[in-house]
């Protein structure tokens, strides 16, 4: 899987993948999940801050999507139809549970811990995110830098304006590089 | 770090993080679709009364069907085989889903359809079909809680029937609204219920025509815009239920404000919920602290909440010192959005020659939102005489919102308001325009390139600038232009 930044071409290719599977090519659905695994699986992992939700949220949007395909209306927005599953299978996990279901920041570091090629830097990249940013912040950090969707659609998506959205993916990328550069000093 | 680094540093590591389950998850989609063409053949076999003689468990049936997702889609086509007879009402049940139900003389559902893309995932696989009414309601209001679009902070639903019988029409009017109370209730949420009878009026039929809502929604919007003519259909269309029966609170409810006929409003129970607004005192200490006033000195305070340029605010009026102020606050952000004043009697006119000036007027103007020339743009100042008094009028717009003030001769601020106005490249189009005339300034050919990305440039809060990347033979290009594509820097290096 790369870690190339998602653009357009990728876009058009996710749409593409979403309706060949609502038209029964099942092949269709490994690519969709190399393309598009490491963004619901990070969006889940924001919204919940537990792994194993959000690998279950992960599963299960999956298969929604497996499920549902041949309802996808194409409008060129295959992300944010992806995206909107996941927010609305978290929220449902969470009015299920009644309880907020996220861990501290020390039980996440084991959670994250069990993988072996996970390294010191990717976990604390990980729980800055998670830990030193508001819910929004990272929620809008997650759905741009990793999802790779327009503060335009994010806007839309969340339902706020698209001056809040800049204003708060700025605030938290500069939170983010100061952590991240106090981390690497503490290292070195 | 830059950036760009930054970014780049978050999505490797949660690409290391992420959990490859491509297995698991195609062995759960195998599963359903063994379950699909199971129940396809099962259905064809049913008889109509062997079916139904588990009616009793329907409900916990149906509830299993939404979580497990387990039944083909034939919510659109008819009724899948079943014998179900001749439809005699229509149902709709509008959130921002909307769903409607046909049912037949006793009652069962004939025929569920997805009238938006939000009900399409609500009704997701349920197959509704011979279910009965009741059932049906509670499975799709359930359906709504889940996925969120019925909460503490939007609790109403519209609920509207189309049938010819009058008694009829009472009876599963209320068999509807007790079970979405009764459903909401159960996770503590008040329900607020409006229920119409669908009176084939044509404005409404035009108005689900033209903006793709359902008849029962553009039913409501037009008796809206009957009841206030300062509303226009086009607006409200956008609007959620919970949004439209606010506004339906704050209608006069003896007659027409300025409309022509008299409205027909829905049958409302509860009250609609303002939880994801702030609080109306939030809104009006707002206002008083922008005319610097305590809440104890203000006269005939009276405050609603409206729609008003795409957002819901308060409108806070109240009189001061012979002074009547209208101030409208942004209900969820609490900013002030749009201030005017309005001074009893005569107010002391300065003469002409005292006046301050276009230009302190539009300092003035941008004071008063902390802007400085240099992050505005569409400046426009003009003097007008009002009655023989200086009058200023300055517009401009800052980041995504325009700003429109009246400045009196003496330099004060008489009104202002600030409208959301988003410069949104969006569109292909754009970015096909964006393309050409980059390619233009650069002398490239537009055919040749790569690659192509567009998105607007958060390093600049107050003004849009487009961030472009793309490549070209051997190199990569970062462009950043203005709004008309204009190119404001650029550089290339050797792409490897």
């Amino acid at each position: 899987m790369s870690t190339v930044k998602m653009n357009t071409a990728n876009f058009k290719e996710i749409e593409r993948c979403i309706i060949e599977l609502g038209q029964g090519n099942n092949d269709a659905f490994d690519r969709l999940y190399t393309l598009l695994n490491r963004s619901v699986y990070a969006y889940a992992l924001t919204i919940m801050r537990n792994v194993h939700d959000a690998q279950d949220i992960a599963n299960d949007c999956f298969v929604s999507i497996y499920a549902n395909a041949h309802k996808y209306l194409a409008q060129g927005k295959p992300m944010a139809w992806v995206m909107s599953i996941v927010k609305n299978m978290c929220y449902s996990r969470f009015r299920q549970s009644q309880r907020f279901a996220d861990v501290d920041e020390s039980q996440l570091e084991n959670q994250l811990l069990v993988s072996s090629d996970v390294s010191a830097e990717d976990r604390i990249v990980v729980r800055t995110c998670l830990y030193k940013l508001s819910e929004q912040e990272r929620i809008v950090v997650v759905l741009h830098a990793v999802a790779g969707m327009k503060h335009k659609d994010i806007a839309e998506h969340l339902q706020i304006p698209l001056s809040t959205v800049l204003s708060k993916y700025n605030r938290a990328l500069a939170k983010l590089k100061l952590y991240l550069q106090e981390a690497q000093d503490e290292q070195t | 770090m830059n950036k760009r680094k930054t970014e780049g540093k978050i999505r490797e590591s949660f690409d290391k993080i992420t959990p490859d389950d491509l297995n698991s998850v195609k062995q759960a989609c195998d599963n359903i679709q063994v379950e699909r063409t199971a129940n396809s053949a099962a259905a064809a076999k049913r008889s109509t009364v062997s079916f139904w003689k588990i009616a009793t468990c329907a409900l916990a049936l149906i509830l299993v069907a939404v979580v497990t997702v387990t039944l083909g889609g034939i919510l659109s086509g008819g009724n899948g085989g079943k014998n179900l007879g001749k439809t005699v009402a229509t149902v709709s049940l509008d959130v921002n889903p909307s769903i409607e139900l046909k049912i037949n003389a006793d009652r069962r559902v004939t025929e569920a359809n997805a009238l938006n893309a939000d009900a399409q995932q609500v009704l997701a696989d349920m197959d509704l079909t011979g279910v009965q009414l009741q059932v049906a309601v509670n499975a799709v209001v359930g359906s709504m809680l889940r996925y969120g679009y019925l909460s503490d902070l939007a609790n109403s639903v519209l609920v509207s029937v189309d049938s010819s019988d009058a008694a009829d029409y009472s009876d599963i009017v209320k068999q509807i609204s007790d079970e979405i109370t009764l459903r909401l209730k159960e996770n503590e949420i008040t329900a607020s219920v409006l229920t119409q009878k669908i009176t084939s009026d044509k404005q409404a039929q035009n108005i689900a025509d033209t903006y793709g809502i359902s008849l029962g929604k553009a039913q409501l919007i037009a008796e809206i815009v009957k009841a206030n003519s300062a509303y226009t259909a086009d607006k409200l269309a956008k609007l959620t239920i919970n949004e439209l029966n606010i506004l339906i609170a704050n209608l006069p409810q003896d007659g027409t404000s300025g409309g022509t006929e008299q409205p027909a409003l829905p049958q409302t129970s509860g009250t609609p919920s303002r939880e994801s607004y702030i609080e109306q005192e939030k809104a009006e200490q707002t206002a008083f602290d922008k005319v610097g006033v305590a809440r104890e000195q203000v006269q005939r305070l009276r405050t609603k909440m409206d729609y008003d340029n795409g957002i819901m605010v308060y409108e806070v009026e109240f009189v001061f010192e012979q002074t009547e102020y209208e101030i409208e606050v942004d209900a969820i952000s609490g900013t002030i959005v749009s201030y005017s004043s309005d001074k009893y009697g005569k107010a002391p006119v300065t003469p002409s020659d005292q006046a301050i000036g276009k230009d302190a007027a539009v300092d003035k103007a941008l004071a008063h939102v902390g802007a400085t020339r240099e992050q505005v743009t569409g400046l426009v100042a003009k003097e007008e005489l009002d009655d023989g008094k200086v009058e200023y009028e300055v517009e401009f717009t800052w980041g995504d919102y325009k700003y429109e003030f009246d400045i009196d001769a003496a330099g004060n601020v008489v009104s202002f308001s600030r409208e959301y106005e988003p410069v949104i490249s969006t569109g292909a189009s754009d970015e096909q325009n964006f393309k050409q005339r980059v390619c233009e300034q650069l002398n490239l050919d537009p055919s040749l390139v790569r690659e192509w990305d567009c998105e607007i440039d958060d390093d600049y809060p107050n003004k849009t600038v487009y961030d472009i990347e793309f490549k070209y033979e051997r190199y990569e290009y970062e462009v950043e232009v203005d709004p008309t594509g204009a190119i404001l820097k650029w550089h290339r290096e050797k792409d490897d």
